[in-house]
């Protein structure tokens, strides 16, 4: 079983010698690799303002001045047409559009259509239902990020890209967030890239965490996770992982 | 409770309208002061529905100008917006320009359109159309500046079309700048075909206005200073109408 999983894996994103300036004085990636495994959940860390943004948006093609490689499914990335799903630090719902209409607004931009059934379903798993028909000012932090990520996930292909999507919410919701996102992705086999400057966030989430440095952005440790999930508090509070914690934070600091 | 609050809210600016008019009367009235000089309210309102029909027909020619010429600025602010939001060239090209025309006084255009394009309505409705145009277009302009990059970036990885853009996010955006832009314009708008009509012509408030000051009816003078504010409010008030069936999101507390 286990030699099996090793041989199903296929790498969705590759990242080769990746350096990317700002301009000519700044440098903000510093050759940077990366494999991405297919349903790795992989959180990247580091200092605030340290260029991890950046990253995403030369995998979003937002960016188009980089050296080195970069192929996403296989695929050069400048070919790639694959849709990426993207979320930036901010919810960006669109006031005027009720919650039903931002989230299915990637199908509508691409016009796609999706079995109505299945949307219901999506809704109620993000935990939505009843809410379609609110606007963003009516809505929760806490639902606003999770009506953003549904709309991420409609967005495209299994790969999902988020940029610290919990930063702004409080603590307790955040926790619940957490759970509640390893749950689903899990079961959708998304392979997800999480930004965050939490070091607990990232051991709660991923089976990878990736510690970069401050600027110029390198990557100066991996730690694979191989807990499985739910991770509870205990699990989080044992000696195991506290330790990983305090190499990281020894690590960014 | 909440509901009567804003009840009374909605009527304090009735009430500081009548107690100035009531002042007035007062004033005029215990001090004896002459109707040439400054007329009573009630004889000014009489005065009004005296000559109701003529004011009618005049005021019909002043609204008209007025709308039509908010109309063709909307449409031309538009296509303006658009053209300097897609092509940023442009924008640094044009913009120090728009605001120059801004600076050349009505006073001394106005005349210049009149014997350009003659004494009709349509010379009026450019000089409504000169006024109205600029409030409109820098107000998308900043709508359309103000929307964040991040959201710009979301639209870009989602492959939304040019016209997607416009039509699913920066159009939307810059709705509530846009009416920002046309309540200002609005009130221009009727200022715009007063001048103009001042200038010469045979109809519309500007003209009666001329008339009644030449034959030094200050009464008449009053009335139709009453039926501009009337007018122009009533403008105002379509304007907020059609806002706000536009822009239903908008939570009440925003208003």
């Amino acid at each position: 079983m286990h030699t099996l999983i090793v041989m199903l894996k296929m790498q969705v994103i590759r990242i080769k010698n990746l350096t990317q300036h700002f301009d000519e004085k700044l440098k903000v990636l510093d050759n940077i690799s990366l494999e991405v495994n297919k349903n790795d959940f992989i959180t990247l860390v580091g200092p605030s303002g340290c260029g991890k943004s950046t990253l995403f948006k030369v995998i979003t093609k937002l960016i188009t001045n980089y050296e080195g490689e970069i192929s996403i499914n296989d695929t050069p990335l400048n070919d790639s047409t694959d849709n990426l799903g993207y979320m930036p630090q901010k919810d960006l719902l669109l006031p005027w559009r009720t919650l039903y209409k931002n989230v299915t607004l990637p199908l509508e931009l691409a016009h796609k259509n999706i079995d109505s059934s299945d949307l219901e379903q999506l809704i109620s798993i993000f935990g939505l239902s009843g809410f379609e028909k609110s606007y963003p000012h009516q809505l929760s932090g806490g639902m606003k990020q999770r009506a953003a990520l549904l709309r991420t996930f409609l967005m495209g292909n299994e790969i999902i890209l988020l940029d610290e999507p919990f930063a702004a919410l409080d603590s307790l919701t955040k926790k619940k967030l957490q759970l509640w996102l390893v749950d689903v992705f899990k079961k959708m086999n998304k392979t997800v890239i999480f930004i965050t400057h939490d070091i607990e966030e990232a051991l709660t989430l991923s089976n990878r965490v990736i510690v970069l440095s401050k600027l110029p952005a390198r990557i100066i440790e991996e730690f694979k996770i191989d807990e499985e999930y739910p991770r509870t508090y205990d699990v989080l509070s044992s000696n195991k992982f506290l330790n990983i914690k305090k190499k990281i934070i020894d690590l960014i600091e | 409770m909440k509901k009567k609050q804003i009840n009374i809210n909605k009527f304090i600016p009735v009430f500081s309208v009548l107690m100035v008019l009531v002042t007035w009367e007062i004033v005029v009235v215990l001090f004896d002061i002459e109707k040439y000089i400054l007329p009573r309210p009630t004889n000014v309102i009489m005065k009004i529905v005296d000559n109701f029909d003529l004011v009618v027909s005049h005021a019909k020619y002043t609204v008209f100008e007025a709308i039509i010429g908010i109309l063709g600025s909307v449409v031309i602010a538009v296509i303006t917006a658009i053209v300097l939001d897609k092509v940023k060239v442009i924008k640094s090209f044009v913009y120090p320009l728009l605001t120059i025309s801004q600076t050349v006084p009505l006073m001394a255009i106005a005349p210049l359109l009149l014997i350009w394009f003659g004494f009709g309505v349509d010379a009026k409705i450019l000089v409504v159309i000169l006024v109205c145009y600029f409030p409109i277009t820098i107000n998308i302009i900043s709508g359309f500046d103000e929307i964040d990059q991040d959201e710009l970036d979301l639209f870009k990885v989602m492959k939304a079309s040019t016209l997607n853009t416009y039509i699913k996010l920066k159009i939307p955006y810059a709705l509530p700048y846009f009416f920002s832009g046309l309540k200002i314009a609005t009130t221009y708008a009727v200022l715009g075909a007063l001048i103009a009509e001042y200038m010469g012509g045979a109809n519309g408030l500007g003209i009666y206005l001329i008339r009644a000051m030449k034959s030094f009816d200050i009464e008449m003078v009053f009335g139709i200073i009453i039926v501009i504010i009337t007018v122009t409010l009533l403008l105002l008030a379509l304007v907020h109408f059609i806002e706000n069936i536009t822009i239903k999101y908008k939570s009440k507390g925003d208003n």
